[in-house]
């Protein structure tokens, strides 16, 4: 396994670093534990809208600074916002290490914005929600089938917000949003690629050491009934040129012993050209132009679902029929051990493939800590999956891919 | 404990760093075998390029390249369909198969064990494609839907509609599928295209990851001396001609639209033209990045889009710049007259040295970023063959990019950024573009008012 250290400073800031000198380049992770799943009804897209005001200006970098500095050296950087968690990111030189982690401190101690700040991401969120679900097709369908799919509010809001929530949040929120939950103890940073562990560390010291941690923070109620009907809408998207189904059964979060029993499944049913839907729905049948869909795990109630986008004039009863089939048959059929063995060969490509870009190291490693308090959870991943049995994946489809489930049918029109 | 430092530590000298060196062969047959060993992990691609692409597409079988990359995946001589899938799967190897005006590939990238048998894979699907008549009619039926997908989205409807403003009839110019295209695209002509576009005479193998160079050369050399060409003597097509950049604008109505579709563009250099590395930071600074101009004046400042890009994509006889974005139909006017204030400041030669600084250290230093994975590394050497650049481009290229002077960077932004003949393609609801037509008559740009149902970007055959 790769050299790993985990340090935790004493205003509770898990610091993760994994060297790796094949490229003189870092990648820089910084985890919040700070999602849409923390959101009250009324505030839907806040965390997201928040996300973008950490770019507006920090105590010494102005509003577009972020930007400037680190593309001035050939870096990268972003930010994402999901139902578990928010993360910033920056892939640099490596003797640039000091500047990226310098940019998070920053703004982790000191948020510097105003309200013409705070309206102009608003329209830029506005014109993201735009672009991603109003103006594309199936965009309404993916917020739909999340609302349908839980009962936890949690979960089955739009990460992106409703448009009156958005054209609700107020300037007011920022600051506390900021003090509550962007502090050091609610927080992992990760760093990976070429660096010295001591001379990372003594960075990370000097500029997240004397950050105040924070206080109590809400803990958001997770709880997720179990379906106990089966649930069936259709809508009609004018944008949308052909037919679409949307197969959602609920299944167990990240943490649970069966998540990589689910790896495989999704993996089996999904993931190559030889997977079993796609053999069956685009090739042999020839009723969907696309399928995917697999394993949505979460740190809280999770899915496993199928999107498959039917061909012109299709019969998507046909293709739930289908979908239901290849459930039934990981219910009845030990998967072969060969078909096992394929499984496992693709996700180590994947796996293996993935570690190429030392940004993707450090995303992986700050996920592995904040979602497990383990560093080595992504080390030790591919070992994990191969433990997964015939008997594993029969028992796992038996007990949750048999259950009720949520359908959701698109169909194109006005 | 010291007081929080309000600039940022200063960083010590780059550690030095040198694309990775490529030992190569030219073959009897004209293939080209090359390997580059990059071994911080044990995974390989194979790669399989080929100077040729949709340019060879016939003027009536528009789609054909598009539908030949995709039945290229169903079967080969010593694999059908579903057993080609299950051979490749089960090494847990990754085909990629594509076609681009100028060239086309079969990539395979696998773990490094399996070198041998992605090596075998690679030459069955680039080499010998059985292109089975059930898989073209299933193909076909696919690529009509996704055609008729893209049409109505705004975004490829407008990128559809520049192309052919910039290009006219020239292949660049083309749509990737046609309706009439793909109808009248059958087997044969598909065995007739793989035949002269995957033929090994123009074509490079190259072998990048954890392996050695000489020793993989040697490999390949045993492997494909055997390989004959179908060429005729010079297989290189002839330039078509690219007509005159002409100022028009382009306002297609999509009804429902709940935003707009902007794009405009204007011809630009090829890869080898002088002019490549001044213009290519001339675009950083325009559009390239999220801290480049578009970004910061119409998003940062105007909250006019949730993104603001430009791209300079050069081919072998031409290239283009173009910028896009999308936004709320009643901004639509604002958001034009942002982005044609921008390009016409590039077009005065307005730059600021800090800006050009900016835009230079992020080529430098983005580049072993580049060059980090074994597909960028592929990709970068493939991107010399095709375009016949000199052996040492990359060795030399964060160097060459130092050395471009301001004068250069104005010089090229001056003639290559052009307002006044630029193409503007505006796909939105009616009334968004109501609001806009009056003011782009005033300002002297031919407008020219269309909707969905006209496809005259698909070129005379199939109109």
């Amino acid at each position: 396994m790769a050299e790993i250290a985990l340090h935790t400073l004493s205003n509770g800031l898990r610091v993760a670093l994994q060297p790796d000198p094949a490229i003189p380049q870092v990648g820089i992770a910084l985890y919040y534990d700070i999602g849409s799943r923390n959101e009250s009804p009324g505030t839907s897209g806040f965390a997201h809208l928040f996300e973008h005001m950490m770019f507006q200006g920090s105590e010494h970098v102005s509003k577009g600074d972020h930007f400037k500095l680190v593309y001035a050296w050939g870096g990268d950087l972003n930010g994402t916002t999901s139902q578990d968690r928010t993360n910033y990111y920056e892939s640099l030189p490596s003797n640039q290490l000091g500047l990226g982690l310098w940019l998070e401190a920053d703004r982790m101690r000191s948020l510097a914005v105003n309200e013409e700040n705070f309206e102009n991401q608003r329209q830029t969120v506005m014109e993201e929600r735009r672009q991603r679900v109003d103006n594309s097709p199936y965009g309404e369908a993916f917020v739909r089938i999340g609302e349908i799919s839980y009962a936890n509010w949690a979960y089955a809001h739009p990460v992106i917000g409703s448009w009156e929530d958005l054209e609700n949040a107020s300037f007011d929120q920022v600051q506390a949003f900021h003090s509550t939950w962007y502090r050091p103890d609610n927080a992992v940073l990760a760093i990976a690629g070429d660096l010295d562990l001591d001379e990372a560390m003594d960075l990370v010291h000097s500029l997240f050491g004397a950050i105040p941690s924070g206080g109590e923070r809400p803990v958001p109620d997770l709880h997720e009934p179990s379906r106990t009907v089966t649930r069936r809408e259709s809508i009609v998207d004018p944008l949308a040129q052909l037919p679409a189904l949307f197969v959602n059964h609920q299944a167990p979060n990240y943490g649970d012993p069966d998540f990589y029993t689910y790896e495989v499944i999704e993996t089996l049913l999904f993931r190559g050209p030889s997977c079993r839907l796609y053999r069956r729905m685009v090739v042999d049948e020839a009723i969907a132009v696309q399928v995917s869909g697999g394993y949505e795990a979460h740190r809280g109630p999770s899915l496993f679902g199928l999107f498959g986008i039917g061909s012109q004039g299709g019969d998507l009863n046909r293709m739930e029929e289908v979908y239901l089939e290849e459930l039934d048959r990981l219910c009845r059929e030990p998967v072969h051990e060969d078909e096992l063995d394929k499984v496992l060969n693709q996700l180590r490509t994947g796996r293996i493939f993935g570690q190429e870009s030392v940004l993707n190291r450090a995303l992986a490693l700050g996920r592995s800590v904040l979602y497990h308090n383990d560093p080595y959870w992504e080390e030790s991943y591919l070992e994990r999956v191969a433990r997964v049995t015939p008997a594993d994946v029969l028992q796992v489809a038996q007990r949750d891919l048999q259950s009720e489930r949520v359908v959701l049918a698109v169909e194109p029109g006005e | 404990m010291s007081a929080f430092p309000a600039e940022p530590p200063v960083g010590g000298d780059p550690r030095p760093w040198d694309f990775p060196p490529m030992a190569t062969k030219t073959l009897s047959c004209g293939l080209r075998v090359a390997a580059i060993r990059m071994s911080a992990l044990p995974i390989v691609q194979v790669r399989w390029s080929f100077k040729g692409g949709r340019r060879d597409e016939p003027p009536h079988a528009i789609g054909a390249g598009r539908l030949l990359q995709s039945v290229m995946r169903h079967g080969t001589q010593a694999y059908e369909s579903a057993a080609l899938a299950g051979a490749l799967d089960q090494v847990g190897a990754r085909l990629q198969v594509s076609m681009a005006s100028d060239s086309a590939l079969v990539g395979v990238s696998a773990i490094t064990t399996h070198l041998d048998q992605a090596l075998h894979l690679a030459d069955e699907v680039a080499l010998r494609p059985t292109l089975p008549e059930g898989a073209v009619e299933r193909e076909r039926a696919k690529a009509l839907e996704v055609h008729r997908h893209d049409r109505m989205q705004a975004e490829s409807l407008a990128g559809a509609w520049l192309a052919w403003r910039l290009y006219g009839d020239h292949p660049y110019g083309r749509p990737s599928t046609t309706e009439a295209g793909l109808a009248s695209t059958d087997r044969d002509l598909l065995q007739t295209m793989h035949r002269s576009v995957f033929d090994p005479g123009h074509a490079l193998v190259i072998v990048v990851g954890d392996v050695d160079p000489q020793a993989m050369v040697a490999k390949l050399e045993d492997r494909y001396q055997d390989l004959e060409s179908q060429l005729p003597g010079n297989s290189e097509i002839l330039a078509q001609d690219i007509p005159p950049l002409q100022p028009s604008a382009t306002l297609v109505e999509r009804p429902r639209s709940q935003q707009t579709a902007i794009t405009l563009g204007m011809t630009a250099t090829s890869r080898r033209h002088p002019d490549y590395l001044p213009l290519r930071l001339a675009n950083q600074v325009f559009g390239g990045g999220a801290s480049s101009r578009l970004f910061m004046e119409l998003r940062e400042r105007k909250s006019l889009t949730y993104g603001a890009y430009s791209a300079l994509d050069c081919g072998l006889w031409a290239g283009d710049l173009t910028a896009s974005l999308s936004c709320a139909g009643d901004k639509t006017l604002a958001a034009i007259n942002g982005l044609t204030s921008e390009v016409q400041r590039m077009a005065d030669g307005v730059l600021d040295p800090l800006d050009l600084d900016h835009a230079r250290r992020y080529l430098i230093g983005a580049f072993p970023q580049r060059a980090s994975g074994v597909a960028g590394v592929a990709a970068l050497a493939n991107a010399a063959w095709l375009h016949d650049l000199p052996p040492d481009t990359w060795s030399r290229y964060q160097t060459d990019v130092a050395a471009v002077s301001r004068k250069e960077v104005v010089d090229a932004a001056q003639t290559w950024f052009r307002p006044d003949a630029a193409a503007l393609v505006v796909v939105g609801a009616g009334e968004s573009l109501d609001a806009v037509e009056g003011p782009l008559r005033d300002a002297g740009i031919p407008v020219e008012r269309t909707d969905l149902d006209d496809a005259r970007f698909e070129g005379a055959v199939s109109a």
